[in-house]
């Protein structure tokens, strides 16, 4: 693990301050769950850490009438028990209970699970093991180990949150040392896996999650080996408005969270698979089969159709309240 | 009256564990402590061309370096194939084997500097698969090529009792198939850590985490070129070792050198990742398996044809091989019966033992092809099972001597408790209950090294404070042994448990034990302690008869008393104490096991024979989802015969233990590979199954009351794991239609099948 330096900053403008004097030689800490792994895998070697977790008002849900506020560093086991969470909508608290362990949640965050690393196979490992493959286009090499090809890195967005928050229609509020602005979340990523975030952009922070929108339906699905500890092999979260549209986005299989939606009247099955098909770049880059995760985008979007109609409920699914 | 033993006893270290207050080895501290890193082999087989350590040697903090030719010397668990070396020598046999170790003032100081040392290596011809592995190949492209055989076969087994083929070809009912298991390893909780210190006195100390302090002694003798008089092995609290740390491993000869060398204390803890590089797992398996029996279910016969993958070293690989094939002998009667297994080297991690050593495979082959076999002949398969078990006192096909068997009642007691009869081959699809039995040896019989010494020494001291300290190089490594010696001296002197302490696994203090292998401690330590504790109560009785005028062999101890048979009281405990002690001082009284002379007049007969052997039944309930192919095991029912629970609620702990150890291996643990890199040596990648994948468990002891065991106990840490497996294998046929032959059966797997079932239907 390389030797860095720990920052606690005490107010948002001093960790935005921070990060302007040390831009790119810096990394944001605010749960720290994924940054240590990171670190100790040596594929995170900043020498500057800037510790938010201390930052007051980064943290805590707001909630009115209309709209749901979630402060960044609201960790996510109070995502999960959030009463007020819950009462927006269960997919929620759903998709943060389904994240990591109990004590990491304890600690993790919202903010730093929509901002989690991409994840490949032959890319978290360590040093040594990465010295023995040959380098990867994300580790200073000019070839994918998955692929043999040159040219994409596929590695996968695992944000549990954002899928969820993105069928919800979710915006993030973040902040620079000069402005502060408004983006849907979806426009966080891109669909590179070498460099997945476009937002929240040089020396910025994600200072929270706003939600206006509640839909009548919803559905959540994560296939993992275990149901505790992995990171998700893939992510199915769906949410149908009154009017019948129908926003699904898809995690873990792809560079980014991957969008498909319908309005109301367009909205059926086999156009919402074809579209995840073209869109979701699916490699070997995970422990479960290719094949076996690609089969399961179809079986998960079929049970989400199905559990989004009229009669679907189930644990993972319901109306909301 | 005291009844220590049978009563259930919180292990002696289970507080000081849970409250953080144990010392393991990593714990342990020195002034002027040096901190060991090592370089490790980028490739899976390469020559080794040059070493340049110049840069590392300048680098800040960096006191000593050792490669492979500052320690020659080979060694490896079982003389008859020592060929490891502490570092690699000429050669890298594997990715992560060790190439040069940096000892610095700090653990960073000495990761820093093992990267500046430089190798140039020629890359050999790698065998990652063992079909590549048996091929013939020239020596020089041989992973070891001192070998007798003209490939990188390491160690063929054969036996044959009548003629299996034949009787097989002639049963009214036969089935076959092929089965593949992938390689899993222990996962214990402690990484490998050790600690060495160079005394003023000119002798060494090793604090070690492993299971074999004995074995350990001796080859740091042997490696180091020091009298075994000058070396001291400890053994500190311990977190799970499951057969992964039963190996003398070269990071601790590694760690002991430098020690030597710098005459500085010098520490070792692994990364989790190099826990994995240095595995010992169990071998990945393939296997061909035919079994048959007749129209009333009674075994025709069985052969296997078995392949396993060792890796790049020995380590305990004859005997995993011969156990792979005689450990099918039972807990059924199967004749004829005959088998061939082969161990082949191949350029991954050495494998080597794991609970259940060697038996685990074979065991789910050969109870998916009794189910199979159920199946054909129109016989419950818990029927087909009773109609085949061994009786008690009796000999196997190959000659292993059975004394107690309780499997009759393991089996009866999990098809009652499970429900069986009313609910086997009745629920609605996509539930299914399976059944497995398994058998497991109590401590093999024959010693690893041959030598005239008893297999276990156990001293009692008593002196004037009236403690009784039980003396016993046994290692306790969470099974609970020390509290097992506690329970069965303070039953024969009738104290209560708090009078009776434990020094274990010290080579200084203690005697030899071989160590915690083969599921041993109970049956042999617990023989010797109470061989130990009758003479001293022996003692005290005389003393005692003599001063009150009572014959000694009337005298009764109990509840830190003696008594006559009547109940008259003669001395409390501290008065016999100072009766038996006057004029002589402290008594230590020994006690010892060896095994008694068994087995067969042939090559081979010795393996797998025991004094005596565990039985063990399992009825699990699952739910198998057809559209993901993902397995939930909902309940499974344990019963074990450890012929008698010295400690139930040990004995419990193991069977739960072994229930979700084999769980693990059965739906989602195994070491995936990509060119001899282990993919998932991380436990966020290496799939344990956590709490949550973990079903209610309902557990049975069965105490059959061995005549050979200390008050009638044998194992209880192995046997419960063998039928976990198949009897999940075999639950998901009834729960859907279809036999998985390959493990783990991951969802991807019994989706694969469904499919196929689906397209056979059409």
């Amino acid at each position: 693990m390389a030797e860095a330096a720990y920052v606690v900053a005490g107010s948002l403008e001093e960790a935005l301050a921070l990060a302007e004097t040390h831009s790119g030689h810096y990394a944001f800490a605010a749960g720290g769950t994924d940054l240590q792994l990171r670190r100790q895998q040596e594929l995170e070697a900043a020498p500057l850490i800037i510790d938010l977790s201390g930052i007051g008002d980064l943290g805590g849900v707001r909630a009115g009438r209309h709209r749901l506020e979630i402060g960044a560093l609201t960790t996510l086991a109070e995502l999960a028990t959030s009463a007020a969470v819950r009462r927006w909508c269960p997919m929620i608290a759903e998709a943060a209970a389904s994240i990591g362990t109990p004590v990491l949640r304890m600690t993790a965050t919202a903010g730093g699970n929509l901002l989690v690393a991409n994840r490949c196979t032959w890319y978290n490992q360590s040093a040594a093991w990465r010295g023995a493959a040959g380098t990867c286009l994300r580790n200073s090499g000019d070839t994918c180990l998955v692929t043999g090809g040159c040219g994409q890195c596929y590695s996968r967005a695992v944000s549990d949150l954002a899928p969820a928050l993105i069928a919800l229609q979710a915006r993030v509020v973040l902040r620079d040392a000069h402005a502060t602005r408004e983006a849907a979340l979806e426009d966080l990523y891109l669909a590179d896996g070498l460099h997945p975030q476009a937002q929240p952009g040089k020396d910025a922070i994600l200072t929270a999650l706003r939600l206006a929108h509640r839909p009548e339906r919803w559905c959540y699905r994560k296939l993992r080996r275990r149901d505790s500890v992995d990171y998700t092999s893939l992510t199915v979260a769906g949410a149908r408005d009154a009017d019948g549209g129908v926003r699904v986005c898809i995690g873990g299989v792809s560079m980014s969270p991957i969008l498909v939606s319908a309005g109301p009247g367009d909205a059926n099955l086999p156009a919402l698979t074809a579209e995840a098909r073209r869109k979701c770049k699916t490699v070997d880059n995970d422990l479960l089969p290719l094949s076996y995760r690609r089969n399961m985008i179809d079986v998960f979007l079929e049970e989400l159709w199905r559990e989004l109609g009229e009669n679907g409920h189930e644990r993972r699914t319901g109306r909301v309240p | 009256m005291t009844a220590a033993v049978g009563n259930p006893t919180p292990l002696r270290d289970a507080a000081a564990k849970v409250t953080g207050r144990a010392l393991y080895a990593g714990d342990y501290s020195f002034p002027a402590l040096l901190h060991v890193k090592f370089l490790r082999s980028p490739h899976a087989h390469a020559e080794i061309r040059g070493l340049d350590i110049a840069a590392a040697r300048q680098a800040p903090g960096v006191r000593a370096i050792a490669v492979g030719r500052d320690l020659p010397v080979t060694f490896g668990i079982l003389p008859i194939r020592p060929d490891e070396t502490a570092m690699a020598v000429d050669k890298v046999r594997y990715i992560g084997e060790i190439v040069a170790a940096v000892a610095a003032e700090t653990a960073e100081a000495a990761a820093a500097a093992a990267r500046l040392i430089r190798v140039e290596y020629r890359p050999l011809r790698a065998f990652l698969e063992p079909a590549a592995a048996l091929a013939p190949c020239p020596p020089e492209e041989r992973i070891h090529a001192a070998s007798r055989h003209p490939s990188n076969l390491h160690k063929e087994a054969r036996l044959r009792f009548g003629d299996p083929e034949a009787a097989l070809a002639g049963s009214p009912l036969r089935v076959a198939a092929h089965f593949r298991f992938a390689g899993v390893t222990h996962a214990f909780t402690e990484p490998h850590a050790t600690v060495a210190v160079w005394n003023a006195d000119d002798t060494l100390t090793v604090i070690s985490a492993t299971q074999v302090p004995h074995y350990l002694h001796r080859t740091l003798a042997k490696v180091l070129g020091l009298p075994l008089h000058r070396i001291q092995v400890k053994k500190p609290a311990l977190g799970g070792g499951f057969g992964g740390k039963s190996d003398p491993f070269p990071h601790e000869l590694i760690t002991a050198y430098l020690a030597l060398r710098t005459h500085r204390p010098v520490k070792c803890v692994f990364t989790r990742e190099e826990v994995f590089l240095n595995n010992r797992g169990r071998h990945p398996t393939e296997m061909d398996l035919a079994l048959g029996c007749d129209r009333d279910g009674k075994l025709t016969g069985l052969f296997a044809d078995i392949v396993i993958d060792g890796g790049a070293y020995s380590s305990f690989g004859v005997v995993t091989t011969y156990y792979n094939g005689v450990l099918m002998q039972g807990p059924y009667r199967i004749e004829p019966f005959g088998f061939r297994a082969r161990r082949v080297y191949t350029n991954k991690p050495p494998c080597g033992a794991m609970r259940g050593h060697g038996a685990v495979n074979p065991r789910y082959a050969v109870e998916v092809a009794l189910d199979m076999l159920a199946q054909e002949a129109g016989l419950d398969p818990c029927e087909l099972r009773e109609r085949n078990v061994l009786p008690a006192d009796t000999l196997t096909v190959g000659q292993l001597r059975i004394t107690s068997n309780g499997v009759r009642e393991c089996l009866r007691a999990v098809r009652a408790r499970s429900g069986w009869d009313a609910r086997h081959g009745k629920l609605p699809y996509g539930r299914g209950l399976g059944v497995a039995c398994g058998f497991f040896i109590s401590g093999s019989a024959l010693p690893i090294l041959w030598n005239r010494y008893p297999q276990t020494v156990v001293h009692v001291k008593l002196d004037f404070d009236g403690r009784v300290v039980v003396f016993s190089g046994a290692a306790d490594i969470g099974q609970g042994s020390d509290t097992i010696l506690a329970l069965v001296a303070a039953e024969i002197l009738g104290l209560p448990l708090e009078r009776v302490q434990v020094e274990s696994a010290d080579t200084r203090l203690t005697p030899v034990d071989l160590g915690s292998y083969s599921s041993r401690v109970t049956f042999m330590a617990g023989n010797a302690c109470r061989s130990a504790a009758e003479k001293l109560r022996q003692a005290i009785a005389a003393a005692v008869a003599a001063e009150k005028g009572v014959a000694a062999a009337a005298i009764v101890f109990r509840d830190g008393q003696l008594v006559t048979a009547d109940g008259q009281r003669l001395a409390s405990w501290d008065e016999a104490v100072e009766i038996a002690l006057a004029g002589r001082g402290a008594f230590v009284e020994s006690g010892h096991y060896t095994s008694p002379k068994m087995g067969g007049d042939f090559k081979g007969a010795g393996a797998g024979l025991s004094p005596a052997y565990s039985f063990g039944a399992v009825v699990s309930e699952v739910a198998v989802d057809p559209v993901t192919g993902r397995v939930r095991v909902v309940k499974v029912w344990g019963a074990h015969d450890c012929g008698r629970a010295l400690n139930p609620l040990a004995v419990e702990g193991q069977m739960q233990g072994s229930i979700h150890m084999g769980l693990g291996q059965a739906l989602s643990e195994e070491l995936v590979y990509q060119e001899g890199r282990i993919v998932n040596a991380s436990f966020a990648d290496y799939h344990i199954p956590t709490a949550v994948d973990t079903p209610e468990m309902d557990v049975t002891i069965v105490e059959s009351r061995d005549r050979e065991g200390p008050f009638g106990a044998k194992e209880a840490g192995e046997g419960p794991i063998h039928p976990v497996l198949p009897a999940i294998g075999n639950a998901i046929f009834d729960a859907v239609g279809v036999r998985l032959f390959e493990l783990p059966m991951t969802p991807a797997r019994v989706l694969a099948k469904l499919r196929e079932q689906e397209r056979r239907r059409g």
